[in-house]
């Protein structure tokens, strides 16, 4: 075992050889999520102030919108470690893609639930057609898809082709169906970070938002890393299989 | 940008035509790999010299191909149920739109049938990965389908150059889906081929 | 400490923890309650138990899976 430490962090994670043995001591990180969490959570119910249009409702908004950004993310990752699979062939890369694409997932489904929920109050409708959901309920979808193309390919070195395959080709359809749809119709809030003149936030929310991003961004990383571990895990188990049978 | 006089017939007539291509793509994509799979040819033709991309785009031909008699023959009969005035010009102007929908839709569609060949459930997979992928496509084929018919039928010279504006930001976007689109499966087909 | 694990127990859990929360929103800071926002917060920490829950319990199932193939193969 190398030392402890670095294990614990994002940066050693990413950039790791990568085998099942690394990542086994992660309360460090666990307990940093768990108090970043605990924090966040006082923030947006006791210190932030209610928004003036939307009422309290609004503070869904403190999660909804990092749950968004760290699916994105995810998905994202998916596409680089498909790339790197398809470019180096190592089996930790197609574990990392995998687990990006379940977290991703996992993440994109909070999406879709707590979008809703703030939604009805504000708009008057749980769920509108616009670019923003449309894309987000597409994009959904389609990592459903490869998740479910894994469990349908037996041969591991099939499954991590094909599948980094529907990654890359899923993550390019981005940016295309995001246009696509936002051309056809838009109802939803502009981005309030960065999204140009007229948007902003008052520094008290938006330090709050910063704080939850943080949080969560943590809590992914804790997920990720007990899903790649799984990965390795079985994969560890599909080469004794394999010893087995023969 | 969106134009408020969506709506009418010509929504209709576009939305038809492109359920009819789409579920004929869907059946149709399976077919062009799956009796491959089954007899094994595929391997034989993977092993004749010359780039493999050519087994890609001579697959994408056939089904662009098969997709076109489709809309060979959907376009008259949308004429004959549902009468649009000036058809005739209608589908000369919605030819570019056809196209560019047509082949980013048979590229997607060749390369996610290489890829669930390989699978179970091969006819149950390919519907499920294909659509959210091709969503982009069809919604700017079916939109700019509707302008196309739009304008052609329209007694307003404003609404027509309105129809028209809108109709070439969607061929727009379905040049960058179908440049996008083709690069990637050139790309991505070898590997998903390999043995 | 097996009946923990218990599905009844557990779902008991959740209920009062959930509903606790909802409380202790309601308490601390009565002007902010509203119940679709209570609803997305509990459901999302719903979720990430859960999620932690169906991990961890994958993780052993493929440590003892690895573990009995071990035995196997060292016959």
């Amino acid at each position: 075992m190398s030392a402890p430490l670095p294990n614990n962090t994002g940066a050693a994670l990413l950039y790791s050889k990568g085998c099942a043995t690394r990542f086994r001591n992660t309360f460090a990180l666990d307990l940093a999520a768990l108090l970043m969490l605990a924090y966040s959570l006082c923030r947006v119910f006791l210190t932030t102030p209610n928004e003036k249009m939307q009422g309290t409702v609004q503070r869904i908004f403190y999660y909804h919108v990092p749950f968004a950004w760290v699916a994105l993310f995810a998905f994202f990752m998916v596409f680089i470690f498909s790339i790197l699979y398809l470019a180096r062939r190592r089996e930790w890369m197609d574990a990392m893609a995998v687990s990006n694409a379940e977290v991703g997932v996992f993440f994109c489904t909070l999406v879709l639930i707590t979008g809703p929920l703030w939604a009805k109050p504000v708009w008057g409708v749980y769920w509108d057609w616009d670019a923003r959901l449309t894309s987000t309920f597409v994009l959904w979808l389609i990592y459903l898809g490869y998740m479910l193309l894994r469990a349908f390919v037996h041969d591991t070195h099939r499954r991590a082709v094909l599948s980094a395959a529907v990654g890359i080709f899923g993550f390019l359809d981005v940016p295309l169906v995001y246009f696509s749809i936002r051309l056809f119709n838009t109802q939803h809030p502009k981005p309030v970070i960065a999204g140009g003149e007229g948007s902003g936030l008052a520094p008290v929310m938006r330090n709050t938002l910063f704080i939850c991003l943080i949080a969560i961004t943590l809590f992914y990383v804790c997920l990720l890393v007990r899903r790649y571990r799984l990965e390795r895990l079985r994969q560890e188990a599909e080469t004794l299989w394999e010893e087995a049978g023969a | 940008m969106r134009t408020e006089t969506l709506g009418g017939p010509e929504t209709l007539i576009s939305g038809m035509v492109w359920v009819a291509v789409a579920f004929a793509g869907m059946l149709g994509f399976g077919r062009c790999f799956g009796s491959e799979k089954d007899d094994r040819s595929l391997d034989g033709l993977l092993l004749l010299p010359g780039d493999r991309s050519a087994v890609l785009v001579g697959k994408t031909l056939f089904n662009l191909a098969l997709l076109f008699a489709v809309e060979a023959l959907v376009l008259p009969l949308a004429g004959l149920f549902f009468h649009p005035p000036e058809w005739g010009c209608a589908i000369l102007m919605l030819t570019p739109v056809l196209f560019l929908g047509t082949l980013g839709y048979a590229v997607a569609g060749t390369l996610f049938a290489a890829i669930t060949s390989n699978t179970r459930l091969r006819d149950l997979l390919l519907p499920i990965l294909l659509l959210p992928v091709a969503v982009p496509v069809l919604i700017a084929s079916v939109e700019g389908t509707a302008m196309a018919v739009q304008a052609a039928s329209t007694d307003s010279v404003l609404v027509r150059q309105e129809s028209l504006v809108s109709m070439k930001g969607w061929i727009r976007v379905l040049i960058a889906c179908d440049v996008i689109y083709i690069a990637a499966a050139l790309w991505l087909f070898e590997p998903v081929v390999e043995e | 400490m097996h009946w923990l694990k218990h599905p009844v127990v557990v779902a008991l859990g959740i209920a009062v923890v959930a509903v606790g929360f909802g409380k202790l929103i309601e308490r601390l800071a009565a002007e902010t309650y509203h119940p679709f926002l209570y609803a997305a917060y509990t459901l999302s920490f719903i979720a990430f138990f859960f999620y932690l829950r169906s991990l961890d319990a994958r993780t052993a199932e493929v440590k003892r899976e690895i573990d009995s193939l071990r035995k196997e193969l060292r016959k």
